[in-house]
């Protein structure tokens, strides 16, 4: 099957090519990314680690799909995305990512259950099902006993492992974390750390970004990124 | 969980900015549905006044202001000094091209005199036609057979203080009250109601006739060509039918009709921009929340749809709340609009079109928001981290 | 772990599968809500200026006494009055319909019109030009 979007002969599950990310802030042109190449293989916990305002969360939403680049291309199981639709980046988004933000992640209205259900939404996939499935997670969590609660009515730390439980409802190969400990105390990062570390050991391919040397001891690999530019480890 | 589940949930536990919505649109289709109510209500009434009366004709000489209140609805202005008909030509009404349809002829003498110092209308009729004519009568007593018996209307035996079997003195001549009406609502309640040729010649006019009314047999018959013909007949008559007075207040009615219908487009722009102007802050309030949407994967057409949805259901409990307010508004409003006329009760056409008009509106004024919503750009939705 | 191109194979496909759905939702509610809004719109406009318009006309039905024929130059006559928008024979008889603006004119002058022209013309009824095409249509169903 012909298709530009797919590119032959990749050599890594995700591969960043020429990234550069130029804003409009008001007269001035800010080079947010300015030049980045870098690789990701399947399996691998790496941790993308700068100070604020390296363009390191600029790469995230790159990765995710959300942010289309100046220059460069990304490759994400050989698909070029930004030469995908609209439409076919929003169906890559829900079958091959999961993202877990630092805060005010979770939807207000909706029960943490309901929450965790979000991403089967648009799936098709029928009720029971989906039930199933997201009470696994949940319980893989430990928040079984939190189902039915609001967000407003649980702690940082457990809406962090809420979070995640979304993040990962429907299997996505890759998980996107942005400083995912950090609002939270160093016992609870802690807990969070272990279990992004669980999910590694099953064979999920994490990608975290981070300020806090500490959360990058737990990963296989870290890019430094500064000023718009990363080094790999 | 399917994607009206977030937006059910959302409406569920975030009801100020719904309650505000449906307030809106409630506000809009009560107004539109009041009105509609009143105006068929009014309608309503006329057309049953038609079915009681409906086919009659009234015949009265051609000089203006001679008004009679009939069942409520007036068909001229008030004179009593008129220069009658010939009694004996009456007859010649059974002589026009329709005859077959006419049905009873009723003539009557009117006049004014002084009873017990006070003035007085009298009605001089042949009171078997007439009992046959108004047949919507009803009183007290038995009616007047003698030509020396009255029937007296409600008010006037008050003002009397006269009841069954009590005389009257009119003119020098005693008369027995055999009957007293119970109160119709037109002006034979203030009149005294006696012998056609007694009161012919108590007030002067004999051989002489006031007025007369004629019954078609039916409701649906060529009227207006009766009465063009018993006109030509007596071109010194005013010769009208009931339905023709009845419809000029139709006309009344008709424009009300007009004036809500202006209302009602104003009513619904106000309402659609304040659901427009809702929505929109409601899109710019909920950035985080579409961002999110998007990151997890929801295509544009997902977000869309979770925002027409509320405002589907916005639109669907205005619509009925609506329909509910307007129609009581109607009910209670109705007694201090049109006297006599009472309610019509729930009409289920104005209830689907009020429900559906809501359900429209709400749609129409989310479109934008909806659109704007479903472009917002992911990026910046979740920037501030 | 190396690049496996078969690992995910479905889920590629399913990405670059994707046909945008016909009609979208949006636009579907849009043209629902546009089509019953027109319907309504198209239902009560024209009822409305069609009132609008005329609201002010009177029909008067006149006979005349003596002869059977209206003269061609007096309903000419007529036609040219101010206010008078129009003239109908009524079919095998001797009456007109005058249609007028009521607020231009009335029937006190054409009354004067007849009897300038030495015409003995009875007004037999006057009554609302909607009402009478109105009545007029009801009562042909009765006898039809």
């Amino acid at each position: 099957m012909h298709n530009s979007a797919v590119e032959p002969n990749v050599q890594h599950l995700i591969e960043v090519q020429g990234i550069g990310k130029d804003y409009q802030d008001g007269e001035t042109n800010v080079q947010a990314i300015r030049q980045m190449d870098l690789y990701i293989d399947d399996g691998e916990f790496v941790s993308i680690m700068g100070q604020s305002g390296s363009g390191k969360s600029t790469l995230l939403s790159v990765l995710g799909g959300l942010n289309h680049p100046t220059r460069g291309r990304i490759l994400l199981d050989s698909l070029d995305i930004y030469k995908l639709t609209s439409e076919q980046r929003a169906d890559l988004r829900s079958e091959y990512i999961g993202v877990i933000f630092q805060s005010f992640q979770l939807i207000p209205y909706l029960t943490v259950l309901e929450n965790v259900k979000l991403p089967l939404a648009i799936t098709g996939k029928k009720a029971k099902e989906q039930d199933k499935m997201a009470r696994d997670v949940l319980a893989r969590v430990g928040l079984t006993n939190k189902a039915e609660r609001l967000p407003d009515q649980l702690s940082g730390g457990e809406q962090e492992r809420v979070a995640i439980a979304r993040a990962i409802v429907n299997r996505p190969p890759i998980l996107l974390a942005d400083e995912p400990t950090g609002n939270l105390d160093s016992k609870t990062a802690d807990e969070i750390m272990k279990l992004l570390k669980e999910l590694n050991r099953e064979g999920q391919t994490i990608i975290m970004v981070t300020h806090n040397p500490e959360a990058c001891k737990h990963t296989s690999r870290t890019i430094h990124v500064k000023d718009g530019s990363c080094y790999a480890n | 969980m399917k994607l009206h589940n977030i937006s059910f949930n959302n409406l569920k536990r975030r009801k100020g900015k719904m309650i505000f919505l449906v307030l809106g649109l409630f506000i809009g289709i009560a107004t539109i549905v009041a009105l509609m109510s009143i105006t068929e209500s009014m309608t309503h009434d006329i057309e049953d006044r038609l079915d009681q009366y409906g086919a009659n004709i009234v015949m009265v000489p051609r000089s203006e202001n001679l008004a009679l209140s009939y069942g409520g609805i007036t068909m001229g202005g008030v004179n009593y000094q008129t220069v009658e008909f010939a009694e004996e030509r009456i007859p010649e009404i059974r002589t026009i091209e329709y005859a077959k349809n006419l049905g009873l002829v009723a003539p009557k003498v009117l006049g004014a005199t002084t009873v017990r110092d006070k003035d007085v209308l009298l009605m001089g009729v042949d009171f078997e036609t007439e009992l046959q004519l108004k047949n919507w009568w009803q009183f007290e007593g038995a009616p007047p057979t003698e030509t020396n018996e009255l029937l007296l209307g409600s008010q006037t035996a008050t003002t009397f203080n006269l009841a069954v079997g009590d005389t009257l003195g009119i003119d020098g001549r005693d008369f027995i009250v055999t009957s007293i009406l119970k109160p119709t609502g037109s002006s034979e309640d203030g009149i005294i109601i006696g012998d056609l040729h007694a009161f012919q010649k108590i007030l002067d006019k004999e051989g002489k006739v006031s007025m007369v009314e004629i019954q078609a047999f039916c409701r649906d018959c060529p009227i207006t060509e009766l009465v063009l013909q018993i006109g030509e007949k007596f071109p010194e008559a005013k010769v009208t039918g009931l339905r023709q007075a009845m419809m000029s207040k139709m006309q009344t009615v008709e424009m009300f009709k007009t004036f809500s219908y202006g209302i009602a487009v104003l009513v619904i722009f106000i309402g659609s921009l304040l659901v427009f102007v809702t929505m929109m802050g409601s899109v710019n309030e909920r950035t985080r929340e579409i961002g999110i949407f998007r990151a997890i994967g929801f295509r544009r057409g997902h977000v869309m749809q979770i925002i027409l949805l509320e405002a589907m259901v916005v639109g669907l409990v205005g619509g009925l709340l609506g329909y509910l307010g307007g129609s009581g508004i109607a009910w209670a409003a109705l007694p201090l609009v049109v006297k006599s006329a009472s309610f019509a009760g729930f009409n289920y056409n104005l209830g689907g079109i009020s429900l559906l008009l809501a359900i429209a509106l709400s749609l129409i004024a989310s479109l934008y928001p909806a659109q704007k919503a479903s472009k917002l750009d992911p990026s910046e939705a979740l920037r501030a981290l | 772990m190396a690049y496996d191109l078969e690992k995910y194979k479905e889920k590629r496909e399913k990405v670059l599968g994707v046909k945008k759905r016909g009609i979208s939702f949006g636009t579907l509610a849009a043209m629902i809500s546009m089509v019953i809004i027109l319907g309504l719109g198209f239902v009560i406009v024209p009822k409305s200026i069609a009132y609008f318009n005329t609201r002010h006309l009177d029909d008067a039905i006149y006979k005349l006494q003596n002869t059977e024929v209206w003269p061609q130059e007096v309903i000419t006559g007529i036609e040219q009055l101010a206010g008078v928008k129009g003239i109908e024979t009524d079919t095998g008889s001797s009456r007109i319909v005058v249609t007028f603006d009521k607020s231009i004119t009335g029937t006190n002058e054409l009354n004067t019109f007849f009897k300038a022209n030495d015409l003995k013309a009875i007004l037999l009824n006057q009554v609302g030009h909607t009402q009478r095409l109105h009545t007029i249509k009801q009562e042909a169903k009765f006898e039809g």
